[in-house]
């Protein structure tokens, strides 16, 4: 039998530990002592909440499907193939992780937008535009919820044993049929894990939607730009119901994802 | 059956990675009951890729799939050349019956003892109904306590496989036990090849003799003397003329501390230079011209007081070595 060591007690380190968790619990604390819950429960079936947070899951689920779609055969070709360049691509594919989402909009904005480097053929062309279009609302969420998924799949990739999809090989899968049967559910957890980790960016995603897609009720206007805009209109009860819901939603996350992130000790 | 055997690093890994395609030749061809599978080299390349060999590979630690059942695993060379999933599962369940493993069914690898994911992998590699069948150190990840066991029942298993079959070794037991060529490699280059009997007879590299435990000595006869690569000569009877190897058992090996009598013995000086106990014998390094290792009793190390450094006469008779032709 061991004993676990004893840690000295450091007073002031336990001091700011404290006042970190407080710093945390605080507007939680805040949020749920201070809601108007009868009026708030009232405003749960008000169909601009109801659109705001239908659009929100929507848009969200869109653009992780969308994200897994494009961003594992990336993280694939990040993680496996060698080529000039390869670490500007994983830069550049990073960059939205930092960068300011609004920025991310603006950015989007001069690419697809009416007179944007990409958008201004695309409609011209086939009359397609996107900026302000619930499609564009999946666009920003992807671009900035993409490097999550993209980053988790390919360090999932790298960990994998290669000699799993040999032995496939060996017993003559080709190409296709190693990466379905053997590649893909190898990395299960870490795709699991950054789509998960891609869905809630997406979900609570703002500057980049409200500068790219702008805020149109039930086109653009996901629950992150109605709690803002109800907030602003002095509108208490449906932002804070909106922000409860949001809450919910992000514990629902952590508990699925207890484990990975939260270890038992 | 045949062994490629060789030690660690020699290339063993590589030559089966090669022949099942998984590595690219950089120059030679590999053939398979007269149809080119690849041909490296400046004139008309060929290279079937790994998926369309006919060959099945029983990995070291076996790379079952670890997010599939027995069944799964096994049925998964047969889906993957067009079998339908239910006759492919039910040839799998045959597979597995043969192997002695009727009852795994959809148990996963991780829940299976190494014997059964041995015998898992093998069914896995032959269900596919390769033409050759490789097999890298297939006894090295169990434990010691059931490698015997493991070895017999595969040694049967593989009779009944009429296909080429390759095993890659370290473990000159276990090629002696399961293959009736041997093939040792080194650097890269095959040494020698030929029957066990054959190969451990007359070993032809440091690497064969220390496997059998003999002194391997190289050199050039004339008229029943030897005259070693490495400096001193020996005499030896039959020893014919020109290049020639010479093996020396380590028991034939006497130590003295005074020059010894008798004519038809090899008499030079030596130290000793390192001491190993092996049961009621030592087994002694004497550096000399040449150096060997000599096997002598315990009594003898008391009586010669034998340790490092100790000067001692050396004498082997001319009938104990042994010569063939390098």
């Amino acid at each position: 039998m061991t004993q676990r060591p004893v840690q000295p007690f450091n007073p002031v380190l336990v001091g700011l530990a404290a006042l970190a968790a407080l710093f945390f619990v605080l507007p939680l604390v805040g949020l749920v002592a201070r809601t108007p819950w009868a009026s708030a429960l009232g405003v749960l079936g008000d169909a601009g909440v109801v659109a705001a947070l239908k659009l929100s899951l929507v848009c969200s689920l869109a653009s992780t499907v969308l994200a897994a779609v494009m961003g594992v055969p990336l993280a694939w070709v990040l993680a496996r193939l060698r080529f000039p360049g390869k670490n500007l691509l994983r830069g550049l594919t990073t960059l939205p992780m930092v960068l300011p989402p609004v920025v991310g909009g603006v950015a989007l904005l001069l690419a697809f937008g009416r007179r944007g480097l990409v958008g201004q053929p695309l409609n011209e062309a086939f009359g397609v535009s996107l900026p302000f279009t619930t499609a564009g609302v999946i666009m920003a969420e992807t671009f900035v919820a993409m490097p999550f998924l993209v980053i988790t799949v390919e360090a999932g990739l790298r960990s994998m044993d290669v000699r799993f999809e040999e032995a496939a090989r060996t017993l003559g899968a080709g190409r296709w049929t190693v990466f379905r049967r053997v590649t893909l559910p190898l990395i299960g957890p870490s795709l699991a894990a950054g789509a998960v980790l891609a869905w809630s960016r997406a979900l609570g995603e703002f500057g980049a939607t409200i500068t790219f897609a702008g805020n149109f009720p039930g086109i653009t206007q996901t629950a992150p730009l109605a709690i803002y805009i109800d907030l602003e209109s002095l509108r208490l009860s449906p932002a804070v119901m909106l922000s409860l819901v949001m809450v919910v939603v992000s514990l629902v996350v952590l508990v699925a994802l207890r484990g990975r992130y939260l270890g038992d000790a | 059956m045949a062994a490629l055997l060789g030690p660690n690093g020699a290339g063993k890994t590589t030559v089966l990675r090669a022949l099942a395609g998984l590595l690219p030749l950089a120059e030679g061809r590999v053939v398979l009951d007269g149809r080119l599978l690849e041909q490296a080299g400046r004139e008309r390349r060929v290279r079937v890729p790994a998926e369309r060999r006919p060959v099945g590979v029983v990995f070291q630690d076996y790379l079952l799939f670890p997010h599939l059942g027995a069944v799964e695993n096994v049925a998964f060379g047969l889906r993957s050349r067009g079998m339908r999933r239910a006759e492919a599962r039910r040839v799998a369940a045959i597979w597995l019956e043969r192997m002695g493993l009727a009852g795994v069914g959809d148990a996963r690898p991780g829940t299976l003892s190494g014997g059964q994911q041995q015998r898992v992998a093998l069914a896995r590699a032959l269900a596919t109904d390769p033409r050759m069948l490789l097999l890298d150190e297939p006894l090295a990840a169990l434990d010691v306590s059931i490698r015997a066991e493991v070895r017999r029942d595969l040694r049967r298993r593989l009779r009944e496989f009429d296909g080429v079959n390759l095993l890659v070794t370290h473990d000159p037991l276990e090629a002696i036990a399961l293959a009736d060529r041997l093939i040792v490699i080194e650097g890269g280059r095959i040494v020698q090849a030929g029957t066990p009997a054959e190969v451990t007879e007359r070993p032809r590299s440091a690497y064969v003799a220390d496997l059998v435990g003999v002194n391997l000595l190289r050199g050039r006869a004339d008229d029943g003397a030897v005259e070693l690569a490495g400096g001193g000569h020996l005499g030896a009877v039959g020893a014919g003329s020109g290049e020639v190897f010479a093996v020396i058992a380590p028991r034939s090996v006497s130590l003295w501390r005074s020059r010894p009598d008798g004519s038809p013995r090899n008499v030079w000086r030596g130290r000793a230079s390192g001491l190993d106990l092996l049961g009621d014998r030592v087994r002694v390094r004497i550096e000399g011209q040449p150096t060997l290792v000599a096997e002598v009793t315990t009594a003898a190390v008391a009586e010669l007081h034998l340790a490092e450094g100790t000067e001692v006469w050396v004498s082997v008779k001319a009938t104990d070595v042994r010569v063939y032709p390098a």
